[in-house]
């Protein structure tokens, strides 16, 4: 099911949830809302699913207004961070709820198969008379996922599904979850602060912040061609310098960099971004670039992480593969020039870090 | 007899078990605790079932059988019948709409339902006297329309009801919240209308806490003194409940009487303990299955 989401806004007392949200999830996509928390991402999200109402603009779903209808009325399957199972009944009972509650109640052996194919589907056959108490987590989670697919929604609605587990289980069912919505067909929606499990299961991402969207594009776009400082931020680790703009161009060190068509004057501070692992490293004074005092190695497996000393004590960060550093002989406190390969220019002082 | 509003929630046993005290000490604390449990609980319920057997069983089954005593037996009984179930159903949609939903005045809310815990039931007595009595706000219109409710049965009823109104609320609300609305939420999407939800998640969820806050509400409706006796009247046979007719016996100097009655007024105290102490029993039985479970 496609759903369109035009000009959505919604606060909460004085706290600005949304503002101003346009939206569109094409039919069988994944979509995952990613943002820092109280970025408005699970208010979206409960406001597509009919949980809460926006305060202005409208939800549609294959073309009709759906902004007014009920949850109930939405199909929608909904699987929270903290699985919300219903505690008293067997998991059976939780699978098979939505088709109890039905008004044309399907018959007993009718709805006894379909619960079997589900557990099947989730693999947790075999568990269908223990209690929520007694599964782990994982176990859990993916009876709440039974549970949501039970009544055959059109749409998913996941709000942290995996925030509440453990790295390892965590990784397996974000795996799983992505061949299943393959396999399903069903429009949809992630909603998560973890960047890679963002980047991960996704069709596409939405990176949202302070109830607005930065971006939206496919999982590689977000991360290779960042819109904002703040996506650029959010999503991986990035040094950032500040610079002046002079003669149409940006002064990094010694580097004069080209604008291209960012709208900065002359005078006037702009904040240049790179990645730790899209630079060049040099011997100072054999280039032009930022000059550097190496501060500490760490080698990380194949990969090596230099921190580094610019002027005024500023830090940045350098990711080399093991063989590129092997080559450079660095040591402690040599002086080196940092030169970017692909670097962004935002117009403006350099925001402050935001912690993910 | 005075109930206890709150019930400790036993949850991780052993959790002080770091701090360790001298044995003394232990001792001597529980010693005194024991000394004050038996002073001033165990050695007046014995007495009450002394003092009513002092004159043999005889005088103990004729006293509690005299029309007068089996009137008040079955208007206390009629008193909890009555006003029970009305506030169980008051503190099940009370606790249902403060633990659900956010509205404005949820706190003023919560403050009125505590006002019965916090006013002298003989307060309460009063007020029902200068809302419905003969020199009250409604008196001459019910007067003229022939409606008796102060020194009635009605007027006994509203006095228990306004005293145990916060029973069953009480115990639901922190409950209800701890539980959150998110399984309400699913069961919304998935199709459940209010009914559905209400009877297949969020009653089952509470049904515990729930018999439990009847139980107590049950306990003072029967055993409500200050507030029944002002708006009664104390017309032998007719709006005397227990706790007013035992206080009637004594003053008349029949005190195995009046022990008699009380008897059974304290074989509900303790049927109540004992059903509370095994709802409990059974709660931290489920904790610890719960705890047991592979997480």
């Amino acid at each position: 099911m496609k759903i369109e989401i035009k000009s959505l806004s919604k606060s909460f007392g004085d706290f600005r949830a949304l503002h101003d949200i346009d939206l569109t999830i094409e039919s069988g996509e994944l979509v995952t809302l990613l943002g820092p928390s109280g970025s408005g991402k699970t208010t979206l999200l409960r406001i597509i699913g009919g949980l809460e109402s926006p305060d202005s603009g409208s939800v549609w779903f294959d073309g009709h207004d759906a902004t007014e209808r009920s949850a109930r009325d939405r199909r929608v399957g909904f699987v929270f961070q903290h699985y919300a199972l219903f505690r008293n009944m067997s998991v059976f009972d939780n699978v098979a709820f939505g088709l109890h509650v039905r008004p044309n109640r399907p018959s007993k052996k009718e709805i006894a198969e379909r619960v079997d194919h589900l557990l099947a589907l989730v693999q947790m056959r075999g568990f269908e008379r223990r209690r929520p108490s007694q599964l782990s987590g994982g176990q859990r989670q993916r009876v709440a996922l039974a549970r949501a697919l039970a009544v055959e929604p059109k749409v998913l609605l996941l709000d942290e599904p995996f925030g509440a587990l453990d790295a390892q289980v965590r990784r397996e069912l974000r795996r799983w979850l992505r061949h299943l919505h393959d396999e399903m067909n069903v429009t949809g929606v992630f909603v998560t602060h973890d960047q890679d499990e963002a980047l991960e299961v996704a069709d596409r991402v939405v990176v949202m912040n302070k109830g607005a969207i930065e971006q939206v594009g496919v999982p590689m776009e977000i991360y290779d061609k960042p819109a904002t400082p703040f996506v650029y931020q959010f999503i991986g680790n990035v040094n950032r310098v500040p610079c002046v703009i002079a003669g149409g161009e940006a002064r990094l060190g010694t580097l004069a960099l080209p604008l291209n068509g960012v709208d900065a004057p002359d005078g006037t501070h702009a904040t240049v971004f790179f990645r730790p692992h899209d630079l060049k490293l040099a011997p100072a004074g054999g280039a032009n670039g930022i000059a550097a005092t190496v501060r500490h190695i760490s080698v990380l497996g194949a990969n090596v992480r230099i921190d580094l000393a610019a002027d005024n004590d500023l830090p940045l960060e350098a990711e080399l593969p093991r063989v590129q550093f092997d080559e450079l002989t660095l040591k402690q406190g040599d002086k080196v020039v940092v030169i970017p390969n692909d670097p962004k220019i935002f117009p403006g002082a350099a925001p402050a870090t935001s912690t993910p | 007899m005075a109930a206890v509003a709150h019930r400790p929630r036993v949850k991780a046993a052993g959790h002080f078990r770091h701090r360790q005290e001298s044995a003394f000490a232990r001792w001597l604390l529980t010693g005194v605790a024991l000394a004050f449990v038996a002073a001033f609980l165990l050695l007046p319920l014995v007495i009450v079932f002394v003092q009513a057997l002092e004159k043999g069983v005889a005088f103990y089954f004729q006293a509690i059988l005299e029309p007068d005593a089996l009137a008040a037996v079955r208007l206390t009984l009629l008193v909890a019948v009555i006003s029970v179930p009305l506030n169980t159903l008051f503190g099940l949609a009370a606790a249902w709409c403060i633990a659900k939903f956010e509205f404005r005045g949820k706190s003023l809310l919560i403050a009125l339902i505590d006002l019965p815990f916090s006013v002298s039931p003989v307060i309460s007595g009063l007020v029902f006297i200068l809302l419905f009595g003969l020199q009250g706000w409604f008196g001459a219109w019910l007067k003229a329309h022939d409606v008796e409710i102060i020194f009635a049965v009605p007027g006994i009823v509203l006095a228990t009801m306004f005293v145990t109104f916060p029973f069953v609320a009480r115990e639901l609300i922190p409950l209800m919240e701890e539980q959150g609305k998110e399984e309400e939420e699913v069961a919304h999407s998935l199709g459940a209308n209010g009914w559905q939800i209400f009877r297949r998640v969020t009653l089952p969820n509470v049904k515990w806490g729930l018999l439990y806050g009847v139980l107590l509400c049950n306990a003072r409706a029967m055993g409500e003194f200050g507030a029944v006796s002002v708006v009664s009247g104390h017309i032998r046979g007719e709006t005397n409940t227990m706790p007013l007719h035992v206080e009637i016996l004594y003053n008349e100097y029949n005190f195995a009487g009046a022990f008699a009655v009380a008897s059974l007024l304290a074989l509900l105290a303790v049927v109540t303990l004992i059903a509370k102490s095994a709802l409990e029993w059974r709660d931290e039985r489920a904790a610890a299955a719960r705890l047991k479970a592979p997480v």
